[in-house]
């Protein structure tokens, strides 16, 4: 598994730690163009995914709050991470994108 | 606590070729989030909030609020509310058969919405919801802005007490 790979298992794996679960949306393009797997929590819809940007690979997390669009993998990109972001920061994105903590005042911290 | 809106496209979202804007966000976000937002926003949100307005966006964009929260967060800024083309249809125009303006922000109790769209303001007077135009380049539209949503205020106060 690369790294890539390793670190979208990551943010899955924490989105299933606060609350969310795996759905069965857009899954006919699921693993097309690294398409990932939906999540569900409280009405809201998350994924995690990947772009390249200047030849550097970015985390993605995308986020959609309704069904029709969920089921067609049409999310919005709401937060975009380096990918070798630890533990701890790709934890307070997926706690913030959840909901599970308020978004502090300035974040990101290095925009 | 009085509102106030603002309209998106060609209000907040200005494009650099036609309107100064705020310094665009450091990659990647630049990438992520590419409207850009006219020069004085985000101070001019934080200003009506600390004189105790609430500060709203009213667009007929589809634009989702997730990614609309996303954008202004990466700009230090965050509304009270999102009104967008979504939720107009859901809570403004429902099922009713007439069609209604784009825009309603009496529905909404807003005091003042600022919009660039000349339709808007004309609804503003067959419909009784005050509006304030800002479309130009202008180097003062802030402290236009904050004059005005201050005018409105104390005309609020002497007309309900």
């Amino acid at each position: 598994m690369d790294n890539l790979d390793s670190k979208l298992e990551q943010l899955e794996t924490l989105f299933v730690k606060y609350g969310a679960s795996p759905t069965e949306l857009n899954q006919e393009n699921i693993g097309i163009n690294r398409e990932r797997t939906v999540y569900s929590l409280g009405g809201c819809f998350f994924r995690a995914g990947s772009a390249r940007f200047d030849g550097k690979t970015f985390l993605l997390i995308s986020s959609i709050d309704k069904v029709k669009y969920a089921e067609l993998g049409i999310m919005e990109d709401i937060d975009i991470l380096p990918l070798e972001s630890g533990s701890e920061r790709l934890e307070k994105a997926v706690r913030y994108a959840l909901g599970v903590e308020p978004y502090p005042e300035k974040y990101p911290e290095d925009v | 606590m009085m509102r106030i809106s603002f309209d998106l496209d060609d209000v907040l979202f200005v494009s650099p070729e036609f309107c100064e804007t705020e310094p665009e966000l450091r990659f990647p976000y630049n990438r992520l989030f590419t409207d850009r937002l006219r020069k004085g926003t985000p101070q001019l949100i934080h200003t009506l909030q600390e004189q105790g307005f609430e500060v709203w966006v009213y667009t007929s964009s589809y634009r989702t609020e997730v990614y609309l929260r996303a954008l202004f967060r990466a700009y230090g800024i965050h509304f009270d509310q999102i009104v967008n083309a979504q939720r107009h249809q859901k809570e403004v125009q429902r099922d009713r058969v007439q069609i209604l303006p784009q825009k309603m922000p009496n529905f909404y109790h807003i005091s003042l919405h600022v919009d660039d769209e000349k339709v808007v303001h004309e609804n503003g007077r067959l419909y009784g919801f005050r509006t304030m135009r800002v479309c130009e380049p202008d180097e003062q539209w802030t402290e236009k802005v904050l004059k005005e949503a201050n005018r409105i205020r104390n005309l609020e106060i002497r007309e309900h007490g």
